[in-house]
């Protein structure tokens, strides 16, 4: 199970496909606080507002004194492995097809016992780490690491929680955007199989393709729907990672309708169009498909008075990744916002600092991937919209200036 | 000391087991009622003289206790539904007995059934609790096999518990349960066969796993007075306990309910473990059992091994333990596996067993344990009975 994750071996075409085996996904809403902090790479409990005890299982009202004012809030990640089992007989086809399966009881810091997935390099009486991963059901699971020792990213259950790009197929979809030549470094870098470059207007020419070696380049142009069908038709079940990285921004009220037309609307034929196959795919033996990224404005929170129509697309896009989650959660194909500030391009010389290096928000996307993240904040411009937002929805509404 | 009331002049009478089936198409409410019908065939009551009805099940949905009355022509002023599992019996019971003693009721027919199609146990496990939906069934999809996997392991690393501590539990059953015409398992079952089993969720592995199947089981609870007049062999009921959620400060279930009202338990009885005739566990799995051994007051804490090591649990033993060869041989029959060691130990007390006897058994203990909630069963609860003589 530790040994590091090969390349896979290609699938024999004659054989039928095989299939995803769901999760069970059904949870108290409660629970749903575990996938909330999951997607975003947090670890965080209930903790009682009033007595301060940590609750696990989630609740309604607290185990110690039945306040009702449960806060989920960042814990110490820290506890004692007491016990362990293998299970080699599972009632859920997902676990059948990867036996056997290791899990753990966790005993907290805090006083809670929590039953974890496993790493294999885990010792009862030893300390563990916990890790909150979303499953391929898409809601929160504790994952348990032996706490001190680097262990192997590359472990099973680990990947299947996550989207590694290693192996895997990557289409970046707008060769023209400033992000695609630091995507498909980062992408090579992270050993990924083959990268392709959708390139709009073939004729025009494209000077950062230059500086993407490897990369295959592939005609696609979002807002022509026979253009994205015709990819489809072509790479559509060998794409693995989709990174929707679209942009098109202008503050002119005459390029209004091609904001909408390039991220609200090109993102629906994306999703149109790859999803159907991506979803289909999710449950094959090897490579399979991992995940669908939406590289978003943190405008989308904000708003814009300089760029309206962009930010309005950007919040049309954040609102179609969050129904294409919804439509792809049984199938276990992951949705990833990544929320950024300002790029630092040649369309944003007017905007003002901090920016955000096209190399540092391509890191920041790979490594969502792998922890299996549903959204990530890069910039720290995007952070301080983000926090403001989260914190409180209606102040924020009022600050916009 | 305990300002519980007695529980005297509470007799149990008529023990009634509907035969089990591995698979049965018949629904839950066909093996309750069935079993109902079963209580007033043995008994020679009329259907109208039960006035108080107790169900356990955990496949009458949509139905309650309450549908089964107008299911089955009842017209009961007194009606319970307990869903708790192993300790559904022992619960039903110590009701029962309050409502007769009150004459809330004068005759309550406590009756635990379930159905079992072949799908039916994997349908039930990943909603069984909220917490094991939230918190332990998404995790390899083991069900109580995986959970009570973590609770032996921790067992066995804290009291040095090993695998044929927990065969000789499951051999001494088995060879209890070849004489019970009821019980699915008729094959011997050896030591080494259960060794060789193959792991299902380490270190629990085949023959520490019961099996699912379909079945009722019944008793009737009526005032000592009536019992007599109904010339039906019965047993008194002398002492008994629940208790819930026990320990919860307990980081792994090493002790089960039993612990915290054992003295009260046995000053109740007024006698000592050494008294006993038979002990009924709740057998889910051997580590089970051996825990209610301990906490009833058998052996000290973590001396079960020491324990089975020492002793003879079949029938003709020096500690008749599960004595109709418990769930492990018998089957799970659902909520009915609860009230299987209540049953028999009726029968025990009052000379109707279906297998062997204890010789002159009269003292007999039944010990109830359920519903693994999350990491840990909930449920506890235990009666000594006492066989009178008719």
């Amino acid at each position: 199970m530790t040994e590091a994750h090969g390349r896979p071996t290609k699938r024999n075409p004659l054989l039928p496909l095989r299939v995803a085996k769901p999760l069970p996904a059904a949870r108290s809403r409660a629970a749903l606080g575990l996938a909330a902090a999951a997607a975003e790479g947090q670890f965080r409990l209930q903790v009682c507002e009033e007595c301060g005890a940590t609750q696990y299982p989630p609740r309604d009202v607290c185990g110690r004194c039945l306040s009702g004012a449960l806060k989920w809030r960042a814990v110490e990640p820290k506890g004692t492995l007491i016990a362990t089992t293998t299970t080699r007989i599972s009632s859920e086809l997902y676990f059948r097809e990867r036996p056997p399966w290791l899990t753990g009881l966790v005993r907290l810091e805090s006083g809670a016992s929590v039953v974890a997935h496993l790493h294999p390099e885990c010792r009862v009486g030893g300390p563990v780490r916990l890790d909150l991963k979303l499953d391929p059901a898409g809601r929160g699971a504790v994952y348990a690491l032996p706490e001190g020792s680097a262990v192997a990213a590359d472990e099973a259950a680990a990947r299947a929680f996550g989207a590694d790009p290693r192996h895997r197929n990557a289409l970046i979809v707008d060769g023209r955007a400033s992000t695609a030549p630091a995507l498909a470094r980062a992408f090579r870098e992270a050993g990924a199989g083959r990268v392709f470059i959708g390139l709009s207007e073939r004729w025009r020419p494209a000077p950062r393709l230059e500086k993407m070696e490897g990369a295959e380049i592939v005609a696609l142009d979002v807002s022509d729907p026979k253009s994205v069908e015709q990819l489809v038709d072509l790479i559509g079940d060998k794409v693995d990672i989709l990174v929707n990285n679209c942009d098109h921004f202008r503050s002119e009220a005459t390029e209004s309708r091609a904001a909408f037309e390039i991220h609200a609307l090109g993102a629906l034929r994306l999703a149109g169009g790859f999803g159907p196959v991506m979803r289909a795919r999710t449950g094959e033996a090897g490579r399979n498909s991992a995940a669908f990224v939406h590289v978003i404005s943190a405008l989308a929170l904000a708003g814009s008075r300089e760029y309206g129509a962009y930010a309005a697309a950007q919040a049309a896009l954040r609102s179609i990744s969050q129904t294409l989650r919804a439509e792809s959660r049984a199938s276990g194909l992951r949705i990833v916002d990544v929320l950024t500030g300002p790029l630092d391009d040649e369309w944003r010389q007017s905007v003002r600092p901090p920016k955000v290096a096209p190399s540092v928000l391509a890191n920041a996307l790979i490594a969502a991937l792998r922890a299996g993240r549903e959204e990530v904040v890069v910039g720290d411009i995007a952070k301080e919209i983000h926090a403001k937002w989260a914190e409180d929805p209606g102040l924020f509404r009022q600050e916009q200036p | 000391m305990s300002l519980r009331k007695p529980y005297e002049g509470v007799a149990l009478t008529t023990p009634v087991t509907v035969a089990y089936e591995r698979y049965s198409i018949r629904s839950a409410q066909w093996w309750i009622g069935s079993a109902l019908r079963a209580l007033i065939d043995a008994s020679g009551l009329r259907k109208h003289d039960i006035d108080g009805f107790c169900a356990s099940s955990f496949s009458l949905a949509p139905d309650s206790a309450v549908g089964l009355t107008q299911h089955f022509g009842l017209s009961p002023r007194w009606l319970d539904h307990v869903p708790m599992g192993g300790a559904s019996a022992i619960v039903a019971l110590r009701r029962a007995a309050r409502a007769v003693q009150m004459g809330d009721a004068s005759v309550v027919a406590v009756v635990a059934g379930d159905a079992n199609g072949v799908t039916s146990f994997q349908d039930m496990l990943p909603a069984f609790s909220r917490f094991a939906q939230d918190a332990s069934y998404p995790y390899g999809a083991g069900g109580p096999n995986a959970s009570f996997a973590l609770i032996a392991d921790h067992y066995m690393r804290t009291f040095g518990a090993t695998r044929e501590d927990f065969g000789r539990v499951a051999v001494s059953q088995r060879a209890n349960a070849l004489a019970n015409p009821n019980a699915l398992m008729k094959k011997k079952l050896t030591i080494e066969d259960y060794l060789a089993g193959r792991f299902v969720s380490d270190p629990i592995s085949l023959f520490d796993c019961v099996m699912p199947c379909a079945g009722a089981e019944a008793f009737l609870v009526m005032r000592e007075d009536d019992a007599r007049a109904l010339k039906a062999p019965h047993a008194l009921l002398r002492a008994t306990i629940e208790r819930h959620n026990a320990f919860p400060e307990d980081a792994l279930q090493y002790r089960v309910g039993q612990a915290y009202d054992a003295a009260e338990f046995w000053a109740m009885a007024g006698c000592g473990p050494d008294d006993v005739d038979a002990l009924q566990t709740y057998d889910d799995y051997p580590v089970i059992a051996m825990m209610q051994i301990e906490d009833l007051g058998f052996c000290a804490k973590g001396e079960a091994p020491a324990f089975v090591r020492a002793h003879d649990f079949t029938v003709e033993g020096d500690f008749p333990h599960n004595t109709c060869g418990g769930q492990l041989s018998c089957g799970q029959a659902g909520a009915a596996g609860g009230h299987l060691g209540l049953v028999e130990a009726l029968r025990q007390a009052t000379g109707q067993t279906l297998g062997r006897r204890v010789p002159n058994a009269r003292r007999v203990i039944a010990s109830g344990f359920g519903m693994i909630n999350y990491d840990r069963g909930l449920c506890s609860g235990a009666a000594l009975i006492e066989g009178v003589e008719t």
